[in-house]
């Protein structure tokens, strides 16, 4: 690992000697992290902005007679009193209900596998690469505007708790967004748009003369497709997109966090439940290698795994931080995330897949007399029971087979009917890492998602008559 | 010498012009989950951004560390070689616009007085609302920013914000509900008890669930579902306008909304937490009218926008956090609202649909306008009156035709979310459901 450590000299020893200012609380737990970022953004023919940022922060988080105080700052140089501060707060409180799971002490440092580190590519270089791609698309055919846009982070955390753990960690992502605009035939701006994302090779993002080709393709076919009629559909979702839909339909219903402290959601989400067909299997987990989602320990210390959330159709797990877990009467599954060192962390998901299944897309198509081929990630929402999602194209599906493109397909559903109405799954599965989690004030969380082709009946798309 | 002159002096010497933003903040939070407290927090963020222009071209580079200002002006110079281009200058006088935005009882609100008021609001609403549980936070947050630049302009300025949200969620086999409120604002101590009464009217409206075909009907969209607006609010925005992506870009003097609307950015509105004396460039805030009678006057700028279109500029050179440069962006846009409260636009109609709440917005296509977002919170009017909640229902639409050709009517009643607006009446929208 790099130069940082120049910043935090002594980070273990002032760590450990900061955490004894806690002794008194049931848990204190310190996070010291480094984070630099680099952003370049052309706007049509011009570069719109070239950023560069450092954040040197930290955070404490102490738990004392069942409630939790926290405290986050950038001066790193009286942790001892940033230690005092969260266990005076925490006090104040009075008692609350927390408790923690026991925690096996760990040491570990764990340095980043990078093949190529956007952090030793001279500026210019980068500059010059994102030009090229943004000139490919303004210099296409009926482009009347662009957006592309690089950005890349890398991050080192130090995480010590009084449970004994001590980890010192590293995560990189470098990142390339493509957008062309061209204007539909009522003279509105549509847009097209590609990405490439990587957490171990500047290399990959920045090759992307077929992505900055393929949002131009995307923006006219957009433009020239009608809009898909609102209605209940048979919906094919390919893979890309199948990984948002699991990520929003079903992921966020599996964070503890929200059904620990209550009994109402234990009863709906007893595991063991039946979800959907035997073939649904859905997974999360850190332990996935190289993808957005991927951290050996969470921000708890807890070593990250797989966690079957959905195995043979039947409700077999939920994601937990140490204090949900200790509430259920589970184990802790490394989970508990924070995006930087001014939150607590709180349950997220990692890497969160449907497994392949039995079928191939030729059957899948098969029998749909009407329905839609849903295409491309374009965000998503929940509230926890409903969800919805967007798909950036859509293609109709007319007796059996793919046919004309459709703009603006977004899917609602109910979680459970959803889940039943998946009634085929591909067999091939594809990872994507593009994707920012926004979880009530912590936005973005990198996570991966990734999922075969799959079939759903009875979909709700909106859209005007 | 402070960290704000050792950065601009240094840099000056190396640079044409530069500008350093100061700022440092800090936040005192509380969060209540299913009905109990069990969280307070304390937050302090300080950091330094350094803007230089070199020949034209800018350099930017933010950073929380104070220790290292050769590394600070040395970045961004470094930077400046290839950097964008900055067609402006920066400020040379620094002129607070006289707000009375500031307030010390907000700035000194304690975190003993947060806890007592949200125990006090989650306790009732439990009390009125057994079978819901109760999510709360409730925030105070301070700013002390400091604007400085090699023009000789000088400038700091406070704010005091409280904000926080109430959050009821209902939780049985096949319907589960969310309803919420929110506000943010300057001089808000007292809002968390208006949440309560709010939020228990919508749970005894929600309770039946109604059975909606899908259709065209007449909709209320309350402010908090007005978060379809994302694309006019980029219409309205130089950056879009000089790079070809705002449709109105030719439009300024004609006709694009229907002529009852009025849209202005409100910088001066001392309620408000956007609200501030200059903005992040130094340029007196003020108030810019956008769209007067349905017809387009403008556009918001920050200094570099106004210099490309000739133009003054706006006081709208806003920077997200301390991490990016500044680029127009609004303040508070306020649309002007009707006379009549939401109860007497809801008697008005026969059978029609009332949004609250929806999701996905950030689905919609960014610039044409087109939207299809799933409703998580719609109520059913019927002869006038709600008679209950519609389920998995989607509303589609486009933003700019419903502004142009759908109004009805507007409300009276002010909120702030995405557009500080009132409820508004639209003609014709379609939703679709899953009842057909």
């Amino acid at each position: 690992m790099t130069n940082e450590v120049t910043i935090i000299p002594d980070v273990r020893d002032r760590m450990a000697e900061a955490l004894n200012a806690g002794a008194d609380a049931s848990e204190v737990e310190i996070r010291l992290e480094n984070i630099e970022s680099t952003t370049i953004t052309f706007q049509k023919d011009s570069l719109e902005s070239l950023d560069k940022g450092v954040s040197v922060g930290g955070c404490v988080r102490a738990l004392v007679n069942g409630s939790w105080g926290f405290s986050s700052f950038n001066s790193l140089d009286n942790l001892m009193g940033r230690v005092r501060e969260a266990v005076d707060i925490a006090r104040a409180l009075g008692p609350g209900q927390a408790k923690l799971s026991v925690q096996e002490p760990r040491e570990d440092i764990v340095p980043v596998r990078i093949l190529r580190d956007p952090r030793s590519v001279p500026v210019s270089e980068t500059l010059e690469s994102v030009k090229k791609y943004n000139d490919i698309m303004l210099k296409s055919d009926g482009v009347v505007s662009t957006y592309s846009t690089y950005r890349h982070f890398h991050y080192r955390r130090w995480f010590m708790n009084t449970s004994g753990t001590f980890t010192d960690q590293e995560k990189m992502k470098v990142t390339l967004i493509l957008m062309a605009m061209v204007l539909d035939s009522d003279g509105m701006v549509q847009e097209g748009r590609d990405y490439l994302n990587s957490m171990i090779d500047y290399d990959v993002v920045v090759g992307a003369g077929e992505s900055a080709e393929i949002a131009v393709r995307d923006a006219r076919e957009i433009a020239g497709a009608p809009k898909v009629k609102g209605g209940k559909y048979p919906v094919i979702v390919n893979p890309d997109l199948a990984g948002t839909f699991i990520h929003e339909a079903f992921g966020h219903l599996s964070e503890a966090d929200f059904v620990h402290q209550n009994p109402d959601w234990q009863k709906i989400l007893t595991l063991g439940r039946k979800m959907g067909r035997d073939f649904l299997n859905v997974t999360d987990g850190g332990a996935v290698p190289d993808e957005g989602g991927t951290m050996k320990y969470d921000d708890e210390g807890t070593l990250a795994g797989k966690t079957y959330l959905i195995k043979d159709g039947v409700l077999s797990g939920r994601l937990h931080s140490r204090e949900t877990a200790a509430a259920l009467g589970e184990n802790p599954t490394g989970n508990a995330r924070a995006t930087s060192y001014r939150f607590p962390p709180i349950v997220r998901m990692t890497n969160t897949a449907i497994e392949p299944g039995p079928h191939t897309l030729d059957e899948m198509l098969s029998d749909i007399e009407y329905g839609v081929y849903a295409v491309k990630p374009h965000g998503g929402q929940t509230s926890l029971e409903q969800f919805t999602f967007g798909a950036y194209r859509g293609y109709e599906i007319v007796n059996g087979k793919i046919g004309g493109p459709l703009k603006n397909v977004s899917i609602s559903g109910n979680l459970f009917k959803t889940l039943e109405n998946i009634d085929m799954i591909g067999n091939d599965l594809i990872f994507d890492s593009i994707g920012g989690c926004g979880k009530g004030e912590q936005a973005p969380l990198p996570v991966g998602t990734g999922g075969p082709h799959i079939r759903i009946q009875d979909c709700v798309i909106g859209g005007e008559a | 010498m402070s960290i704000i002159d050792k950065v601009l002096e240094l840099a000056k010497s190396r640079t044409d012009s530069a500008e350093v933003f100061y700022s440092v903040s800090e936040r005192t939070g509380c969060t209540w989950s299913s009905d109990k407290l069990k969280l307070a927090e304390g937050k302090e963020t300080s950091g330094i951004a350094l803007r230089v222009v070199t020949d034209g071209k800018v350099g930017f580079f933010a950073t929380s560390r104070l220790d290292d200002p050769a590394m600070v002006v040395d970045t961004a110079c470094e930077l400046a070689r290839f950097g964008t281009e900055f067609a402006g200058d920066f400020v040379r006088e620094s002129v607070p616009a006289k707000i009375d935005n500031y307030h010390e009882e907000t700035a000194n609100i304690s975190a003993a007085t947060l806890v007592a008021t949200g125990n006090r609001i989650v306790g009732v609403s439990k009390e009125r609302n057994p079978e819901a549980f109760w999510d709360a936070k409730l925030e105070r947050i301070t700013v002390d920013s400091t604007l400085a630049n090699s023009n000789g302009a000088r400038v700091s300025f406070k704010k005091a914000i409280f904000d926080g949200h109430l959050f009821a969620q209902i939780t049985r086999e096949g319907d589960v509900m969310m309803v919420y409120e929110f506000d943010e604002g300057t001089t808000l101590t007292n809002q968390p008890d208006t949440w309560v009464e709010i939020l228990a009217k919508k749970l005894s409206d929600a309770k039946t669930i109604v059975n909606l075909p899908g259709g065209e009907y007449p909709c209320i969209l309350t402010p908090k579902a007005m978060n379809v607006i994302g694309p006019v609010k980029m219409a309205m925005n130089a950056r879009m306008v000089t790079k070809d992506l705002s449709p109105w870009k030719d439009k300024v003097g004609e006709r694009v909304f229907d002529s009852r609307i009025d849209l202005y950015d409100n910088g001066l509105d001392p309620t408000q937490g956007a609200t501030q004396p200059v903005d992040d460039e130094g340029v007196t805030s003020r108030v810019t009218p956008l769209i007067e009678g349905g017809i387009l006057k403008g556009f918001i700028h920050d200094l570099h926008t106004a210099a490309i279109m000739g133009v003054a500029p706006t006081g709208n050179g806003m920077r997200m956090g301390l991490g990016g440069p500044p680029r127009a962006s609004f303040t508070t846009l306020t649309m002007k609202p009707g006379k009549k409260t939401l109860d007497e636009m809801v008697a008005g109609i026969d059978r029609g649909v009332l949004i609250d709440q929806v999701m996905g917005a950030h689905q919609a296509s960014m610039f044409s306008g087109d939207f299809s977002v799933s409703v998580s919170l719609g109520f059913v009017i019927e002869n006038g009156k709600i008679v209950g909640r519609f389920k998995d229902g989607m509303l589609a639409g486009n933003v700019f035709r419903m502004f142009k050709d759908q109004v009805v009517e507007f409300g009276s009643e002010m909120k702030s979310a995405d557009i500080y607006s009132p409820p508004i009446l639209f003609d014709g929208m379609t939703v679709a459901t899953a009842g057909g």
